[in-house]
């Protein structure tokens, strides 16, 4: 018997811990390495906004809002990639790194038609001063990771 | 069949019963909460910014919902709260993180005499408290969810605070105008 309660009692622990959802919260800016670059268009640094709730299981929900920047060229303003991401899934594979899913609407601020539907994984990694990298992944191309220079981000369970 | 076998195989059947009835959903899809996720960037006019905008650009995020064991699941105040904000001037660089400390989900009221605020929308009060070290007398936004028919909006917005660096914000209502998203989406679920 007392074997049975031990086995219940982990196996309610278990389950409990299964449904901690985390949040992943970021207003934050960053720069990109030199060469970094997307459609052609060469990168300077990025923006974001991130409001997630991201489930064990690897469902989630939320919305990023993210500005890809372009790089000046003689003074004129430079050209300003808007990324508006929706999330489906979501996992955190640390306690300080947050993956994030969906598909993701792209205008690439030239006047063209905004690209929709295309896939998008950011992985967010936050630092001991809350600051960190974000990592891009945008339909099939992959950006080096942008290092966090200025606002904050955080990855924490719901509760805490 | 002894009576410990009997004991194990209700047991056992308890178990399977409650895989059968989880297993198969999303965290998500058994939580009918009222919640909410936003994220964002608007406008907060400011005079030393300067033509042509004269005005600042926040950028912010924020998850929030009543905890389970709340008694009321559309209001509630620490600690039966859930949730984070961070909220970030890029050209001032005030910015400030925490928790959040109060829920309150309700039909929006924003600015009676703008035209296209939104009003009787889902909208949320989010208080919080900062936790980086900042000093936070005050931080309070209505976030109105404005589907379909227009951007989302940040309304009441009441910020009094000094951030970890020294740099203040105060933002006191009605001296802030209610703003429209320019970019990002505000989600309030299971709240109509």
């Amino acid at each position: 018997m007392k074997k049975l309660t031990v086995l219940l009692i982990a196996v309610l622990a278990i389950a409990g811990s299964a449904y901690a959802d985390t949040s992943t919260t970021a207003s934050a800016q960053g720069t990109y390495p030199s060469g970094t670059s997307f459609n052609g268009v060469p990168l300077g640094g990025l923006q974001i906004a991130s409001g997630v709730i991201t489930a064990a299981d690897g469902a989630a929900e939320g919305h990023l809002a993210i500005s890809l920047i372009g790089v000046s060229v003689l003074g004129a303003p430079p050209q300003v990639i808007s990324v508006e991401a929706s999330a489906t899934g979501g996992t955190q594979t640390a306690p300080n790194v947050s993956t994030i899913s969906g598909t993701c609407t792209i205008d690439l601020g030239t006047g063209t038609p905004p690209l929709t539907g295309v896939p998008f994984l950011a992985t967010i990694t936050t630092d001991a001063n809350s600051q960190g990298t974000v990592a891009l992944v945008l339909g099939a191309t992959t950006l080096p990771a942008a290092t966090i220079g200025d606002g904050s981000m955080t990855i924490a369970d719901m509760g805490d | 069949m002894g009576r410990n076998h009997l004991r194990q195989g209700v047991w056992g059947l308890a178990l399977a019963t409650c895989f059968a009835l989880l297993g198969h959903q999303t965290a998500f899809a058994w939580d009918n909460r009222p919640r909410v996720e936003a994220s964002g960037f608007f406008k907060k006019p400011d005079f030393a910014v300067g033509p042509p905008s004269f005005a600042d650009e926040v950028k912010f995020g924020v998850t929030g919902r009543c905890r389970k064991d709340s008694p009321s699941p559309t209001t509630c105040t620490s600690p039966p709260t859930e949730g984070r904000f961070e909220f970030f001037n890029t050209f001032t660089h005030f910015k400030i993180k925490g928790k959040i400390t109060s829920l309150d989900f309700h039909p929006s009221v924003c600015d009676p005499f703008s035209p296209t605020a939104p009003q009787g929308k889902p909208a949320v009060t989010v208080k919080g408290t900062c936790d980086d070290g900042a000093a936070c007398a005050n931080f309070q936004l209505d976030l109105v969810d404005n589907d379909p028919g227009g951007p989302d909006w940040v309304c009441n917005m009441s910020i009094h605070a000094v951030d970890k660096a020294g740099r203040p914000e105060d933002d006191q209502t009605p001296m802030d105008p209610d703003q429209p998203l320019i970019r990002g989406k505000i989600h309030i679920r299971n709240y109509d």
